[in-house]
C-alpha cells in the first residue's frame, strides 16, 4: 500500500491535541517515524493522479523517485530527533504547526506538478508563521508579520510563474525547465519564487529577522526545511541555468560576512544557513550530474548539522536564557555535553575531514572543478575557509569559552542531549561512512562505503571519493590556517551588543523614511501648488477680468485725449475718473455706445 | 586576584600558549605534507602548488575579516534600532542618541581597559 508521507503528518498533527502530557511527546515522535517508514516503502512511480478542471493536465499529488526520497529521508529523520530534542515541550500550538510545516515540505517535495507544489508551500509558509507566533513576544510577532508578507509575496511569485508558464507550454508538470529555450516570464518567476525561500539576497532578510525569533524548538525545526526544499525545487527545475552560480557565490560570501559581524549566537547560525544554501544553489548552477549529486547529499548534511548547532544553542538559550555573544560565555563547564555536540556540529558545517560535511562539500567542489569553474570554485573555498571562522570556531568560542561571564546552570535536559546525540552520530557516521548517503543519490551507481560512480549525461564516468590523501590534507591545510587567521585577529573579532543593517532595513524603517520623504515632498508640491493657482493666479485672474476693459479703453483713449491738448495732470485726472466709472459701472449711455462701437470695431479688424 | 593555578585550566596563560603552539605544529604539519607529497596536480594548476591552500585560508580569512569590520561600520547599529520610536506602555520609546551612547560606554571601557591590562594580564591573558 502506498502512504502519501507529508498525509501522515499532516492528518497525525489534526491528533496531537487529543493527547496528553508524555503521551504527546511519544505521539509526536512516532509521527514523523511513521513518515520515515512511509518514505522508506515507497515504490518508485507517480501515485494518486487527481483530474482536475479539463484541459489542465493531472495533478500528480505524489511523485517518488530517487531525487524526492533523498529529501523525504532526510526531512523525516531531522524531524524525528528534533521531536525528540522536544521532549520536554507540550505545547499544542508548537507541535500541530510543526507538524504541519514538516507535512507541508514533504509534500512540496514529493508533489509531481506545479499546482500540487503551490498548495503545499503555502502550508509550509503558513505553518512556520505559527512557529514564529508561538513565542508570543512582541519582536516574534513583529518578526513573524514580516515573514508572512515576505513569503506571500514569493508565493504570488510562484504562482504568476505556474499560470504564465501553463499558458507559454500548456502544462503543469514539473520538470527541469531548459536553461536556454525553457527561459521566459514564467519560468523566471518561478525561480524568483523559489529564490526568495532560498533566501538568497536581496530577498534574504526574513530568514535572520525570523528564525532567530521563534520557540527553541521552532527555531530548530525551521532552520531545516524552507530553504532546503527551495533547494530541492531548483535541483527538481532549474539545473544548469547559470544564473544560480552567481548566485551562490553571492549567498555563500554574503552568508559569512554578516555571520561574521552578528553578536547573536542564533543569528550568527542564521546566517550561516545562507552560506551553506550558497554552496547548494551554486552546485545547481553548475548543473552536471555530480554537482546536483553534490547539491543533494550536501543538504542532506546539512540539515543534520545545523540542526544539531540549532539544538546547542537552543540548549544554551533554554538554560542561561540570553543569547548574545556579549553576554554568553565560560559555559564549557556547566554544559559540556551542549559544548561537545555543538562542536561536532561546528566541525561538520566547516567540513572538517572525518565529518559529514567534508565528504558532501567536497562532491561540489569537485564538480565545479571539473567543470574548470575557476571563480565559482575559489569563491566557494574561500567560502569554506570562511565557515569555520564564523560556524566553527566563532560560535563555540564566543559562546562556550571567551569570557567566564560566571554563569552556572545546570546542563540541558535529558532529551535535548537525546536529539543532539542522534544528530552528531549521523555527522560523524555520514563522515566516516558516506556510503548509505552516496546510495541515495539521484545519479549515484556502484556505491561502495567510501565512493561512488556518477554518469554525466554525455556518458561520462566520475568515480568520486572525498577519502584522497591529497585532500585531506589540503582541506585541513585551509582549515588549520583559518583557525590561525581567526586567533591571529581576534581582537578585531570582538562582539559588540549590536544588530546589524540588511535588506529588511527597506521594510522596517524604509517604508516609514518613505512615507515621510513622500509626507514632505506631496505636501511641498501641494502647498506651493494652492499659493500658485488659489492665493496669486485666481486672485490676478480676478483682478485681471474687473480691470482689463477699462484698461483697454483708457489704452484706446488715452491718444484722444493728447490730441484734444490736455495736460499730464488733467489727462491722469481723467483717467483716475474713467476707472472710477468702470469701476462702478456709471458709464454716460452714450459714452457706453461709442466704447461698444469701438470694441467691435476692434474685434472686427482683429477677427 | 586568583593565581594562575587557581584559574580554570582552559583560561590559564600556560593553556593558551600550549594549544596556540599545537594549533601552530598543525599548520605547519599540513604544509610539510604538501611539499612531501609533491606533485600533487591541481585541476587549475595554481592550486597545484604545495601550500596553497595554506595561503588561500590566511589571505582570504583576512580579508573577509577587514571586510566585515569595515562593513560593520557602516551597517552595526544599536540592538533597539528598530524599537526606537515606536510608542507604547511596554516599551518606553528609548532615546534617540542611544547609539551613540552606547560607543561613547564602548570608547570608554576600552580606554579603562588599556589602563588596567597591565593588572588583569594574568588573569584575562591575552587575547590568544
Amino acid at each position: 500500500m502506498t502512504v502519501h508521507p507529508a498525509l501522515v503528518l499532516i492528518l497525525g498533527a489534526l491528533l496531537v491535541p487529543l493527547f496528553k502530557g508524555r503521551a504527546k511527546s511519544i505521539y509526536v515522535i512516532l509521527l514523523p517515524l511513521l513518515a520515515l517508514l512511509a518514505v522508506y516503502a515507497l515504490p518508485l512511480g507517480n501515485f494518486f493522479n487527481v483530474s482536475w478542471l479539463a484541459g489542465f493536465g493531472d495533478m500528480t499529488l505524489l511523485r517518488s523517485d530517487k531525487l524526492a526520497k533523498a529529501f523525504g529521508f532526510i526531512f523525516t529523520i531531522n524531524a524525528t530527533a528534533a521531536f525528540i530534542y522536544a521532549f520536554y515541550l507540550r505545547d499544542n500550538t508548537q507541535h500541530v504547526s510543526a507538524l504541519m510545516y514538516i507535512g507541508g515540505a514533504l509534500g512540496a517535495v514529493f508533489a509531481g506538478d506545479l499546482i500540487t507544489l503551490y498548495i503545499f508551500w503555502e502550508i509550509m509558509a503558513i505553518a512556520s508563521t505559527m512557529l514564529i507566533l508561538s513565542r508570543r513576544s512582541k519582536r516574534s510577532y513583529g518578526a513573524a508579520f514580516r515573514y508572512i508578507l515576505v513569503h506571500i509575496i514569493g508565493g504570488l511569485f510562484l504562482l504568476a510563474g505556474i499560470v504564465i508558464t501553463f499558458n507559454y507550454s500548456g502544462s503543469i508538470d514539473f520538470k527541469a525547465f531548459d536553461p536556454e529555450t525553457g527561459r521566459h516570464a514564467g519560468t523566471w518567476l518561478i525561480l524568483l519564487g523559489f529564490l526568495v525561500n532560498a533566501a538568497a539576497p536581496p530577498f534574504s532578510a526574513w530568514l535572520s529577522d525570523a528564525y532567530p525569533e521563534g520557540t527553541i524548538t521552532g527555531s530548530v525545526i525551521l532552520s531545516a526545511y524552507t530553504t532546503k526544499t527551495a533547494v530541492y525545487t531548483l535541483i527538481r527545475g532549474f539545473p544548469g541555468w547559470e544564473i544560480l552560480m552567481v548566485v551562490g557565490c553571492v549567498m555563500a560570501l554574503y552568508g559569512i560576512i554578516y555571520a561574521l559581524l552578528e553578536n547573536d549566537m542564533r543569528r550568527i547560525l542564521a546566517y550561516s544557513i545562507i552560506n551553506q544554501v550558497g554552496f547548494m544553489v551554486c552546485a545547481v548552477g553548475v548543473g552536471t550530474a555530480i554537482c546536483l549529486d553534490g547539491a543533494v547529499a550536501h543538504a542532506f548534511c546539512h540539515i543534520i548539522y545545523k540542526s544539531l548547532l540549532w539544538m546547542s544553542a537552543g540548549a544554551v538559550l533554554y538554560r542561561v536564557g540570553m543569547s548574545k555573544c556579549t553576554e554568553l560565555g565560560g559555559l564549557y563547564k556547566s554544559m559540556p555535553w551542549s559544548l561537545w555536540l555543538g562542536t561536532i556540529g561546528a566541525l561538520a558545517i566547516s567540513a572538517v575531514p572525518l565529518t559529514s560535511g567534508f565528504t558532501s562539500k567536497t562532491m561540489i567542489l569537485y564538480g565545479a572543478a571539473d567543470e574548470k569553474l575557476f571563480i565559482p570554485w575559489l569563491i566557494l573555498e574561500i567560502a569554506s575557509a570562511g565557515v569555520f571562522l564564523h560556524a566553527g570556531i566563532k560560535f563555540p568560542y564566543f559562546v562556550f569559552f571567551a569570557k567566564d561571564r560566571g554563569h552556572r546552570v545546570q546542563e540541558a535536559p535529558k532529551s535535548m542531549v537525546g536529539g543532539m546525540l542522534i544528530l552528531a552520530f549521523f555527522c560523524i557516521f555520514l563522515g566516516l561512512c558516506p556510503g548509505p548517503l552516496y546510495s541515495i543519490l539521484p545519479h549515484a551507481q556502484n556505491v561502495t562505503a567510501f565512493a561512488l560512480d556518477v554518469v554525466d549525461v554525455d556518458g561520462h564516468v566520475h568515480h568520486f571519493t572525498a577519502w584522497k590523501f591529497a585532500k585531506v590534507v589540503t582541506q585541513m591545510q585551509l582549515l588549520l590556517l583559518s583557525a590561525l587567521t581567526f586567533f591571529v585577529w581576534i581582537k578585531w573579532l570582538k562582539r559588540t551588543d549590536t544588530i546589524v543593517l540588511d535588506t529588511d532595513w527597506l521594510y522596517r524603517r524604509g517604508g516609514r523614511l518613505f512615507y515621510r520623504g513622500a509626507d514632505r515632498f506631496l505636501n511641498t508640491v501641494n502647498e506651493k501648488t494652492h499659493r500658485f493657482f488659489i492665493v496669486n493666479f485666481i486672485g490676478w485672474i480676478g483682478r485681471f477680468t474687473k480691470s482689463a476693459p477699462s484698461r483697454i479703453l483708457v489704452m484706446v483713449m488715452t491718444p484722444f485725449w493728447r490730441a484734444r491738448g490736455l495736460e499730464e495732470n488733467d489727462l491722469l485726472e481723467k483717467q483716475q475718473a474713467f476707472y472710477e466709472d468702470a469701476r462702478l459701472g456709471a458709464f454716460p449711455i452714450g459714452r457706453a455706445a461709442i466704447f461698444a462701437v469701438i470694441l467691435l470695431g476692434l474685434l472686427y479688424i482683429l477677427g | 586576584m586568583p593565581t594562575d593555578k587557581e584559574t580554570d585550566w582552559i583560561y590559564r596563560e600556560s593553556t593558551k600558549k600550549l594549544l596556540m603552539r599545537l594549533l601552530l605544529a598543525g599548520c605547519a604539519i599540513s604544509v610539510l605534507l604538501d611539499f612531501v607529497l609533491g606533485g600533487r596536480k591541481g585541476k587549475f594548476g595554481i592550486d597545484g602548488i604545495p601550500g596553497f591552500y595554506a595561503l588561500l585560508g590566511f589571505v582570504s580569512c583576512t580579508l573577509m575579516i577587514f571586510a566585515a569590520k569595515g562593513l560593520g561600520l557602516w551597517l552595526k547599529v544599536s540592538t533597539n534600532f528598530y524599537e526606537e520610536g515606536k510608542t507604547d506602555d511596554n516599551n518606553p520609546p528609548p532615546k534617540k542618541n542611544i547609539a551613540k551612547k552606547v560607543a561613547k560606554k564602548s570608547t570608554k571601557k576600552k580606554i579603562s581597559k588599556k589602563g588596567a591590562r597591565k593588572v588583569t594580564k594574568k588573569r584575562e591573558g591575552g587575547s590568544r
